[in-house]
């Protein structure tokens, strides 16, 4: 069999797909891409120095700003500044229990 | 290097911006050939089609990293023959027996006919191209069918320039023994 001989047999030898061929596989990407979609949620890490942040400069100013002038107003006159504080912290960490329940429960959903 | 056609340009563009309809363009456009050259791997075209949907979506989720520094489809092909031989090690062989065995069963009797038919030509040739190895079938198809040079086979195989020319010459001969099996002197009407 000679070049040109090989050429006309060849050219004989395409094959076609099946006609639902792009349509499943389109149907397979989609799915894929629905899957690769990021929740619009910070990260952990980011909401977690936020809390930090918040935390530490709600104690400083709860300990280290003298609320005196408040206590003439009568706005935080009967509260004890460590119970606040508890009460402040208990909720935070509530909050961050919450915030990261919500997260996981974000990213389970969307890989499966 | 070779250049990329405006055509496959936009549509890459457009599909890696996440417009699937461009992508669904680009998979019309390159769908036959991908078969064809997975199928002279895998000899199987359904397996050679679930072959050519995997290379799909590595392609889809792969697009980003595509540089446009080679054309898209050499990028296109190197990912359907890759997947395609990696599927051909999974299965071991044992497919390809069977295959093989079944085209004997199909061809028995049929070397009497007198007139073959444009589709009983296309039957026989691909049987053929099913019977020889899957590099030569390959090397054979891109070089003949889709009329690439040896250093674009070269880029899209990764086979070395020698290896080419051999398989070439080693292909056109086993493929024309195969026809020879097959269909004794009737062989004429097909060349």
């Amino acid at each position: 069999m000679n070049e040109d001989q090989a050429k006309v047999l060849l050219k004989k030898s395409a094959l076609k797909t099946t006609e639902d061929f792009t349509d499943s596989l389109m149907v397979q990407i989609d799915a894929k891409s629905i899957n690769h979609i990021q929740p619009g949620f910070p990260s952990v890490k980011r909401v977690l120095s936020i809390i930090t942040l918040v935390v530490v400069l709600a104690s400083a100013l709860l300990f280290c700003v003298d609320f005196k002038f408040l206590s003439e107003l009568e706005i935080v006159g009967g509260v004890h500044r460590t119970k606040l504080f508890a009460v402040v912290l208990f909720s935070v960490l509530l909050g961050i229990n919450h915030v990261l329940k919500l997260h996981y429960s974000l990213k389970y959903t969307l890989s499966n | 290097m070779s250049q990329n056609s405006a055509f496959d340009i936009e549509l890459v563009n457009r599909s890696k911006a996440g417009d699937t309809l461009a992508f669904r363009d680009l998979v019309n456009a390159y769908k036959d050939v991908s078969l064809t050259l997975a199928c002279s791997v895998l000899k199987d075209t359904d397996l050679a089609q679930d072959a050519v949907q995997t290379a799909f979506i590595k392609v889809y989720e792969k697009l980003n990293t595509f540089r446009q520094d080679s054309k898209f489809s050499t990028w296109l092909y190197r990912i359907v023959i890759n997947t395609a031989y990696n599927l051909l090690k999974q299965q071991k062989n044992h497919h390809q027996m069977d295959v093989l065995s079944n085209l004997a069963v199909e061809t028995d009797g049929k070397s009497e006919a007198k007139a073959l038919t444009e589709q009983e030509q296309r039957k026989y040739i691909n049987l053929a191209l099913n019977r020889i190895r899957p590099d030569e079938a390959l090397i054979l198809r891109l070089f003949y069918l889709y009329e690439h040079t040896i250093i674009e086979i070269k880029e899209i195989t990764g086979f070395s320039k020698s290896k080419i020319k051999v398989d070439l010459h080693r292909g056109r001969e086993n493929m024309e023994l195969q026809l020879q099996k097959m269909l004794g002197n009737e062989i004429t009407q097909l060349l």
